[in-house]
């Protein structure tokens, strides 16, 4: 934290960083930085493509349970080629997006009847807190008894894993404006939804986005557990599909397929709330 | 500017562990114009006051009249993270209607408009906080011992700061404080408060109007006895 003196002349700009901070990687360039963190990937990424290919290179186990990288890559490069893969992906990254949107309304929803009707919250804690220790899955037969086999049903697994994280955080952030900031307001005799709406809501915005990130990544992660079920497209349906025809090879574009979508989206999810949050809680989105 | 504030037999106590703990008993108050300062001990019910003075707080009992608009100045600056300097003193007031940069510069912060908090020091921090205090104009600023947090050098800055900004824009000045020299330096009229009550009111007396570190020892100690007084 940079903090200039009392009775510094005044600047013609905001002071900078103290020049140790300047020459730390932490405020190298963004170019560099990005950069600096793709190396530490690609050097994972190579040692388990290495290792794999020596499993498969010595036969350790059959290229029907673990076929060799280059299978998998011609595999990756066809479905590419075909739009097969694309295809997938953006049916997939709809019902999330779907879903995610769905989640965060009812998140948000939630947090400000928390916040502004306490008691009503009071009734609706009980059954949110017991839907929160139930898998989505588990509902699975139970929602297509009820809704079919349409997009409902993904829509309900994926919305219900994503709003409980999203849910509690933004119920966190909205509850915990401390009394101090809130004396600022009532000083200035704001009315409840002004405080609401200058206060509460932007320091709550770090605990919002906090529970956004994370419910991002639970709503890829919850899927192919949504697409498992009566999907005709889509990455979930990709795997379960590859799987039942023993295609080791497809199975794994699917997965790596989910984990690249799942991590660009998050880190230009990061990248958003980086430009956003301004007030010194970067590291916490790195 | 007429300063406005009335107080007519203030009761006002909080509940603790099941009881009532009275913290303000019977206390009538006229502000005057100038700085008026209120001294007294920790927990006498100095903050109590401003809080009521501010409608922060509800009376128990009696009467809280205050006229005109009032600013106010915390402990702490409590300015809002997400806010650069200038927007934290444009809070709460319409768009247009607040000259942040004009405020800044009152309070000798020019050029820094677009500082996060973070990055000012404490003292900085408490100008901002005193600027916004002035954005919308008040005949009355309620500060609630706002350099107690600072470092002597700081808070003698401060203190010449407040007494600057006080001339330039004639506004008045109800400032709590527990420290005697601080009440005396600042103050043209010093409150004693103990026990919930008014226990001294002073006129501050200055040798040709000007004000001086060296209190009048005479003046000092009459009011420390009396602070000494009420606590038996």
């Amino acid at each position: 934290m940079t903090q200039t003196a009392e009775r510094a002349p005044a600047p013609t700009q905001v002071p900078g960083p103290v020049p140790d901070e300047a020459a730390s990687p932490a405020r190298a360039r963004p170019v560099v930085r990005t950069l600096a963190r793709a190396r530490h990937g690609v050097v994972v990424t190579l040692a388990v493509v290495g290792l794999w290919w020596l499993v498969s290179a010595l036969h350790l186990r059959s290229a029907y349970v673990l076929p060799p990288p280059s299978r998998v890559w011609s595999s990756a490069v066809a479905m590419t080629a075909s739009g097969e893969l694309l295809g997938h992906v953006v049916t997939s990254f709809g019902r999330v997006l779907a879903g995610f949107a769905i989640a965060f309304l009812l998140a948000f929803v939630v947090g400000v009847l928390a916040l502004l009707l306490p008691r009503l919250y009071a009734y609706l804690s009980p059954a949110l807190d017991f839907l929160k220790n139930v898998p989505p899955l588990a509902l699975i037969p139970l929602l297509i008894l009820w809704f079919g086999i349409g997009e409902t049903p993904k829509l309900i697994v994926i919305v219900l894993t994503a709003f409980f994280p999203m849910s509690m955080s933004i119920t966190k952030g909205l509850r915990s404006c401390g009394q101090d900031l809130l004396d600022v307001g009532t000083s200035l005799h704001f009315s409840r939804v002004r405080t609401f709406a200058l206060i509460q809501l932007p320091h709550a915005l770090p605990d919002v986005l906090v529970g956004m990130r994370i419910s991002l990544g639970y709503a890829w992660r919850a899927l192919v557990g949504a697409e498992m079920f009566a999907a005709a497209s889509g990455l979930g349906y990709l795997i379960v599909d590859a799987g039942q025809m023993s295609r080791a090879d497809r199975v794994i574009v699917g997965i790596v397929a989910i984990g690249l979508v799942g991590v660009a989206t998050d880190r230009l999810f990061a990248l958003v709330v980086r430009r956003t949050l301004r007030w010194g809680i970067d590291d916490s989105w790195r | 500017m007429t300063a406005g504030v009335e107080i007519e037999n203030l009761h006002k106590s909080f509940g603790l562990r099941g009881r009532a703990v009275p913290v303000l008993t019977g206390l009538d108050f006229v502000q005057r114009d100038g700085i008026t300062v209120v001294l007294g001990p920790s927990g006498c019910g100095k903050t109590t006051l401003l809080r009521l003075i501010a409608g922060m707080e509800a009376p128990d009992a009696g009467a809280v009249r205050v006229r005109g608009r009032t600013g106010m100045v915390f402990q702490e600056p409590r300015l809002m993270p997400w806010l650069t300097a200038a927007q934290n003193v444009a809070f709460g007031q319409r768009r247009g209607r607040c000259d942040s940069a004009r405020l800044l510069a009152l309070t000798g912060l020019a050029g820094f408009d677009d500082a996060l908090p973070h990055q000012l020091s404490g003292g900085m921090r408490q100008r901002v906080a005193l600027a916004r205090a002035l954005a919308n104009g008040p005949s009355l600023v309620l500060m609630d011992e706002p350099f107690a947090a600072l470092d002597q050098h700081t808070r003698e800055g401060m203190q010449d700061l407040l007494l600057d900004v006080q001339r330039t824009t004639g506004m008045n000045v109800l400032l709590v404080t527990h420290s005697l020299d601080e009440a005396l330096y600042l103050g043209d009229r010093v409150v004693v408060l103990n026990r919930g009550r008014i226990a001294a009111d002073h006129s501050v007396p200055r040798t040709f109007g000007r004000r001086t570190r060296e209190p009048d020892r005479e003046l000092a100690r009459h009011i420390r006895t009396e602070m000494h007084r009420e606590e038996q």
